[in-house]
């Protein structure tokens, strides 16, 4: 038998070869940390990240915690398995190579060590979510390993780290064949370069001149390159918002702000925890799933929905994930397991 | 129903922030704007708020006149909640001052240049001496009216007015942490180092955040927070830095 060498032995998990800012452990977010001005964090595309991580077994529902994943902005990534790792890339359409040989996403991939995958620039939809059977192991810190940069907080490390080059992923280990479980094509997420949202009338709404949330549902938007985890920018022709005296208030994931120049920004999960900007209301959760997968320069419109017919759109939006869940892991009893790994 | 009223006795609004937020609007019960009298209605929302709405709650949101409740959709709904604050309303809008007494802090702050490197600028511009500047910022019981903008950022209010200050027109790259610093009518610990544009008049040595204790904050909206002039001493030996 062959001795490794003792750098190689040392090494567990799944080394990073290419990294950047856009690289980020995330999960369903942080909660109960707000009034201490934490951020609630968490993957954009949580439904991407939800599909992840059922197609490699993690034990996951529809909403509550889930297990950590690795979001993907843009692609152009690259990793090296230093163990057997079993793993699945769901949400943006990023081109994937194992070992030089195109793959697919959506399905599951075994890694030996010494293996490479390669993702490169997405080619519709900004985020991609790749999850290991056994999860990503990092601190926990108030419940969740959600990376916040500007608060220095989640991650690896628990201190908020960018995932460079040489950073070591600890990851559960896969001693088994490929199971080869997959989501069928036409449920992959699709990217529309052009999108309508709907939201929820409230917050300032009353306060505000009729006229410009009449604009606000007539005129499309542009999606800026100064949009990022915070909040998307929208580009456009300004509405003519008034300057308003506001007390700084807590703002939840979707609000969609109104600043003195008239374009509006629409909170994603890395949001400020309070504000003094009007708002109009919000886009639900899965609204904000879809507009956090838009890229620069595609283009967004709003419209109104009553609170009852949202709520309704957003259950039957969490019906349909059950179905998607229930599918993968119907697909894995078939494979033999019992539905979840062990780690 | 995204603007609905309590009731004629508590004028409390609540507002739709989205399928998932709802907001009480307190403005109404401040006509003067935010106060000690409102902050313990704060107080009264903060502790109770948990306990009528359980595991649906996920998040609170306590900032100046509002609280923000974000909760699981497929726990409750607005109307349930709202229904809940209805029937609770008089334990929730009226507190007993001397069951929900707010927890008064006090912070030791070393007033000096050094560690507070505009205290000369402040005083010259409101034409009082150092000591004079220091005895208006540190008599004041200041309320905690609103956390964020970083994590464990508190908003103190409100500073004596005759020492209301402007921000800084050049905001400064890095601010030590634990400066003690005044912007307009309010006034703050910064909990980390970062970029600010405060002006600093002091610095607080003990450390007021962190993300592994329980609380993470001394304080949360609604208490009250005092400032206790030390000497370089009391400053070092307190695990200040200089």
């Amino acid at each position: 038998m062959r001795t490794p060498s003792l750098e190689t032995s040392k090494l567990t998990g799944l080394l990073v070869l290419q990294g950047h800012s856009g690289l980020q452990l995330q999960d369903a977010g942080r909660f109960g940390a707000a009034a201490a001005g934490l951020t609630q964090g968490g993957a954009i595309d949580l439904t991407s990240a939800r599909l992840a991580n059922a197609l490699v077994g993690n034990h996951n529902t529809v909403t509550g915690a889930c297990p950590a994943v690795l979001e993907i902005t843009l692609g152009a990534v690259a990793f090296r398995a230093e163990q057997p790792v079993l793993l699945a890339l769901t949400g943006a359409a990023m081109p994937l190579l194992l070992n030089s040989q195109p793959v697919s996403r959506y399905r599951t991939l075994l890694l030996q060590p010494g293996d490479l995958l390669e993702i490169g620039y997405s080619r519709a939809g900004a985020r991609a979510y790749l999850a290991v059977a056994g999860g990503f192991a990092a601190p926990a810190i108030c419940g969740s390993v959600a990376t916040v940069l500007r608060e220095k907080v989640g991650g690896p490390d628990g201190q908020g780290q960018v995932i460079n080059a040489g950073t070591l992923l600890s990851c559960g280990a896969w001693l088994h064949a490929d199971p080869q479980i997959s989501l069928p094509y036409h449920q992959h997420y699709r990217h529309h370069s052009i999108r309508a949202l709907p939201m929820i009338t409230g917050a300032q709404i009353e306060d505000l001149d009729p006229q410009v949330t009449q604009l606000l549902t007539q005129r499309l938007f542009r999606i800026t390159a100064r949009s990022d985890r915070m909040g998307m920018q929208l580009g456009g022709e300004p509405l003519p918002v008034k300057a308003q005296q506001l007390y700084s208030e807590g703002i939840c994931l979707g609000a969609i702000q109104l600043p003195p120049n008239g374009l509006p920004i629409v909170m994603l999960n890395d949001h400020q925890t309070i504000g003094g900007y009007p708002k109009t209301g919000a886009l639900t959760r899965g609204g904000c799933e879809l507009l956090g997968q838009m890229m620069s320069g595609n283009f967004v419109r709003f419209y109104w929905l009553e609170l009852q017919a949202a709520v309704q759109l957003e259950r039957q939006r969490l019906g349909v994930l059950q179905q998607q869940l229930d599918l993968v892991a119907q697909q894995w009893l078939q494979a033999g397991f019992r539905g979840e790994t062990d780690v | 129903m995204h603007l609905q009223l309590l009731s004629a006795e508590i004028p409390v609004r609540l507002r739709i922030h989205s399928e998932q937020a709802l907001l009480l609007d307190l403005t109404a019960l401040a006509p003067q704007g935010p106060g000690p009298k409102l902050m313990q209605v704060m107080h009264s929302l903060r502790t109770h708020l948990p306990l009528l709405l359980g595991d649906a709650l996920l998040e609170l949101v306590p900032s100046y006149t509002s609280v923000l409740i974000i909760f699981d959709v497929l726990k409750t709904d607005h109307g349930e909640i709202w229904q809940k604050i209805i029937s609770a309303q008089t334990q929730l809008f009226r507190p007993a001052s001397h069951t929900n007494a707010n927890k008064i802090i006090e912070l030791p702050c070393y007033y000096s240049i050094k560690s507070g490197p505009d205290l000369a600028t402040v005083a010259a511009l409101h034409q009082m001496t150092i000591s004079e500047l220091i005895k208006l910022h540190s008599q004041q019981s200041y309320q905690v009216y609103a956390i964020g903008f970083a994590p464990g950022f508190a908003y103190l209010g409100f500073t004596d007015p005759r020492i209301n200050t402007p921000r800084l027109a050049n905001p400064r790259a890095t601010v030590a942490a634990g400066s003690v610093a005044i912007a307009d009518r309010q006034t703050a610990v910064y909990p980390a180092a970062s970029p600010g544009g405060w002006h600093l008049l002091g610095n607080c040595p003990t450390p007021l955040f962190d993300l592994h204790a329980d609380p993470m904050l001394p304080f949360a909206v609604g208490d009250t927070v005092r400032f206790v002039p030390i000497e370089l001493p009391e400053y070092l030996k307190l695990g200040g830095q200089l």
